[in-house]
């Protein structure tokens, strides 16, 4: 039953979320751009307000007006002009535009590492007054719980002028389609540049506000308000009015659940759910929705423009400097090689990336939770902790382990046949988020999982050893999905998924071969990731983590399994010598400038070093168009 | 293959609903073998729509869709083209990655219950030379020879529509559904396609299209339906049909 008090004390939360809402549906709106950076510009500005204040000590009101006034509505413009523009200038596929703004989210989260560490804040300063009412007897409201309804008032009022009336009718034409607009004389780069500084300024503001009843790292605020995004879903992305009511009734749900107690397993479940009410109904909306409002349609799913198979061949015998390359750990003291430990790992969780999004053309911002649940599984299954599965000796766990994890890469591969594009982005977060949520943030999950190299491999040159034999499995089955018939059949798919199915393609059954491969080799890689760090760490699985990876795969070639595993490399690398969060910030950079370089670093690099190399006349199109016979001619000749 | 005459494909009472709007009212639709079969009438009439039904990328509402007698009215589109139902698309669906051949290739390989465990294992497929063979014949066919190293992303109009008739082709299909074959073509190409065609029915294949070039059906239809706000107001031969006043005024826009 609905009590007062606690439908006040939900209020607060709601009305943040209604403005987080609020702002992802108005940066959608008016940009075109689903921002998945909308989090990170939260967690950012959160962070810069913490320092203006606590650090420089500034009056709260000038922090205010600056941070939030100038420096958050000047970062979406910002972002605006150096990331989307161009994009949008070449009319980069939706895809493009998809990883760019997780390439905004990398950067944001890696600045913030740089900056200011990792350790949690726990005195970010309030924005304004936690005075308290007494509204009825027992029942308070929260001076600033009024104040932020107030703030989603006067929000709505301004996204419901800019959305409905003529300016309203404007932007429609400016989402609907932006070159007829520009032909009708629409200024679409003014339109989009209001969209990003509103946006990112109601970003920051819904940062500054929760920043106070969390812990401000570069991680948990940013998940936190990345949820909210539920009620932009539940919107469809398009009605500000909906997206408010839902923002309140799911904050005040799960303010209102706290009033129950459960035992057991109930009660653990109960628990989770009065933290993570947005995570669920941002799975629930994604589940029953049949399509989200996303402009541009069309190709939104095919990740081809990220790809670039076969344009530039592989050199020749790279594998054999591959091999030399790994063998070098091998020589070294503990300390580094414990660090090389985990370049097969990473390398194999990048790899399950490449063959979904890269290969299979599906989009996926979970995968942290396949190779989490990896982990878990690994290290229950050589404990015997599973009851139903007798024990499994050591060596062989953490295959096993990887093989059932395949069942939730089946589940998910389900929602993948009718989801595309965003829509499937979203869905795959939303899963890896309930995994984070409702099993690595367990306590019943994960204390007393106990997990390291397997008994045989307990040295730690013969761990790095098992973990090539593992990587090496993993990069011949990645090979045979890459090639031949079923190769080509994946390709089609990504490429055009009414076309494959047209030329006769099973395609919901090959999206299941997908995901079922990934998720076992995410699995494994999950299970090696913890075995070398000799403990399962629930913020290696985080959800946040998946579009850390996801946007080093984008980087390194999302089609290329050998940038996965140089990525991994040079992930590790970096963080080893540079420090923790710098890989981050390269990542993140990186992938911001991918507009300039499309196709990825590696990419870039073969093209170059093609670019003097002599060419194989065959690979050129004709200058000329020929006619048949001249075809024919042609062709006897070339033979 | 099967007998060289007789219905290929059939569509009876066929009904396609959007929420209130009904596309498609009641349609009975034949196509022999060995024949050409042209849906004409004006945009918005819901020739796309039957296609598609036809086709497998839509649900009829009711109604039944026939391929060689057996009721195909639920089957997703990739199993009615491996049992020798292809068509081509309005916009290109060419694989833009792919190659001109390696396009072709993946119809090919389409008609066999899939390898997909032989290919997880790396097993080679047990029939590449008969899968390169028939890929051979049609490049050469369609005068793709000279094309077919080259990857499809970036080729013109006209050559993507061959390259997806060809991996049309490449399924070895019955009946093959084309989608305005004709747009996006300049004359010679047209001229191409029309004996490409006439090629195809000579064989044996029932071909239904969906056009607006009134030229390209008079030559080479054998039958025409005139379809007009969800109904098929006339079918027959098509200089019969195309002389009729109710066609040419309510389907064609012609003085009558």
């Amino acid at each position: 039953m609905l009590t007062l008090d606690l439908a006040l004390a939900g209020l607060g939360i709601g009305a943040v979320a209604a403005l987080a809402g609020l702002g992802h549906l108005v940066t959608h709106r008016l940009t075109g751009v689903f921002n998945l950076a909308f989090g990170a510009i939260a967690m950012f500005i959160a962070y810069l307000f913490w320092w203006a204040v606590r650090i420089e000590h500034w009056p709260i009101v000038l922090a205010a007006v600056v941070v939030l006034g100038v420096v958050a509505p000047a970062l979406g413009l910002a972002l605006d002009i150096v990331v989307y523009r161009p994009l949008q200038r070449r009319r980069a596929a939706p895809a493009e535009l998809l990883a760019a703004s997780v390439g905004v989210f990398v950067l944001l989260v890696g600045t913030a590492f740089a900056i200011w560490g990792g350790q949690p804040r726990r005195d970010a300063p309030s924005l304004v007054s936690s005075r308290v009412f007494e509204v009825a007897s027992g029942a308070y409201l929260r001076l600033d719980t009024l104040i932020d309804l107030a703030a989603v008032a006067a929000v709505a009022v301004v996204a419901a002028v800019l959305l409905r009336t003529r300016s309203g009718r404007t932007v429609r034409a400016v989402v609907e389609g932006r070159e007829l607009a520009e032909l009708v004389g629409v200024n679409t780069a003014r339109i989009s540049a209001i969209g990003w500084a509103a946006g990112s300024f109601l970003a920051g503001l819904s940062g500054v506000l929760l920043a106070p009843t969390l812990s401000l790292d570069p991680y948990t605020l940013t998940l936190v308000v990345l949820e909210t995004m539920a009620v932009a879903v539940i919107a469809g992305l398009s009605r500000p009015g909906i997206a408010i009511v839902a923002a309140l009734v799911i904050g005040v749900g799960q303010s209102e659940l706290t009033q129950f107690t459960f035992s057991g397993h109930a009660g653990q479940l109960h628990q989770a759910l009065t933290t993570n009410l947005f995570v669920v109904f941002l799975f629930g909306a994604l589940l029953l929705r049949r399509r989200l409002d996303e402009p541009g349609g069309g190709d939104a799913g095919t990740t081809s423009g990220l790809a670039v198979r076969r344009e530039v061949d592989t050199p020749r015998g790279w594998w054999i400097a591959g091999i030399a390359v790994f063998a070098v750990p091998l020589m070294l003291d503990t300390a580094n090689l414990r660090i090389a430990e985990q370049v097969p790992a990473l390398a194999m969780i990048l790899a399950s990336i490449v063959v979904l999004s890269g290969y299979g053309g599906q989009i996926s911002l979970g995968q942290a939770g396949f190779a989490g649940l990896g982990a878990l599984l690994g290290a229950k299954l050589s404990a015997g902790q599973i009851s139903q599965i007798p024990h499994v000796p050591a060596i062989f766990a953490f295959p096993v382990g990887a093989l059932l994890v395949v069942p939730v890469g089946l589940l998910t591969s389900f929602l993948a046949v009718r989801r595309r594009g965003l829509f499937l982005a979203l869905t795959t977060f939303a899963v890896g988020a309930l995994i984070g949520r409702f099993v690595f943030a367990q306590p019943e999950f994960v204390t007393s999982v106990r997990i390291g190299p397997p008994g045989l491999f307990r040295r730690d040159d013969s761990f790095y050893a098992y973990e090539l034999v593992c990587l090496g499995g993993a990069l011949l089955l990645i090979r045979n999905l890459h090639r031949g018939r079923l190769g080509r059949a994946l390709v089609a798919m990504r490429d055009n998924e009414a076309g494959a199915r047209a030329s006769g393609i099973d395609v919901p059954r090959l999206k299941l071969v997908v995901f079922a491969a990934s998720a076992a080799i995410a699995g494994l890689g999950g299970a090696l990731l913890a075995a070398g760090a000799r403990a399962f760490d629930a913020t290696t699985f985080d959800p946040v983590q998946s579009l850390l990876w996801f946007a080093t795969v984008v980087v390194f070639g999302v089609d290329s399994a050998s940038g996965a595993v140089i990525g991994a490399g040079v992930l590790v690398l970096l963080d080893s010598a540079a420090g923790q969060g710098i890989s981050i910030l390269a990542v993140g950079l990186a992938a911001v400038l991918l507009g300039r370089m499309p196709g990825g670093i590696l990419f870039a690099l073969r093209r170059s070093v093609a670019a003097v190399l002599p060419r194989d006349a065959s690979n050129d199109p004709a200058p000329v168009r020929l006619s048949p016979v001249g075809l024919a001619l042609a062709d006897r000749l070339r033979r | 293959m099967t007998a060289d005459r007789g219905p290929r494909l059939e569509a009876r009472q066929v009904v396609c609903t959007y929420g209130e709007t009904v596309a498609v009212d009641r349609v009975d639709l034949v196509a022999e073998a060995g024949q050409i079969t042209v849906m004409i009438g004006p945009n918005g009439a819901g020739k796309t729509t039957l296609f598609n039904a036809l086709a497998g990328a839509v649900l009829p509402t009711s109604g039944t869709v026939l391929l060689d007698g057996e009721d195909v009215t639920r089957l997703p589109p990739d199993r009615r083209t491996r049992l020798g139902l292809s068509r081509t698309f309005q916009q290109s669906t060419v694989f833009g990655s792919l190659t001109v051949e390696e396009n072709l290739r993946v119809g090919a390989e389409s008609r066999r219950r899939d390898g997909t465990t032989r290919g997880l294992l790396g097993l080679g497929d047990r029939r590449d030379g008969e899968s390169s063979r028939v890929v051979d014949e049609v490049l050469r066919e369609l005068g793709l020879l000279g094309l077919r190293r080259v990857r499809a992303s970036g080729l013109p109009t006209g050559t993507l529509r061959l390259v997806e008739l060809g991996r049309a082709m490449c399924t070895r299909p019955s009946v093959l559904l084309l989608d305005e074959p004709a747009s996006g073509l300049d004359d010679a190409e047209t001229e191409e396609l029309r004996q490409t065609l006439g090629r195809l029915a000579g064989r044996g294949l029932a071909l239904v299209l969906v056009e607006h070039d009134l030229d390209l059906v008079r030559d080479s239809a054998d039958v025409v339906y005139v379809m007009v706000d969800g109904r098929i107001l006339a079918s027959g031969a098509p200089a019969e049909v195309i002389a009729r006043a109710d066609v040419r005024t309510r389907a064609l826009g012609l003085p009558s």
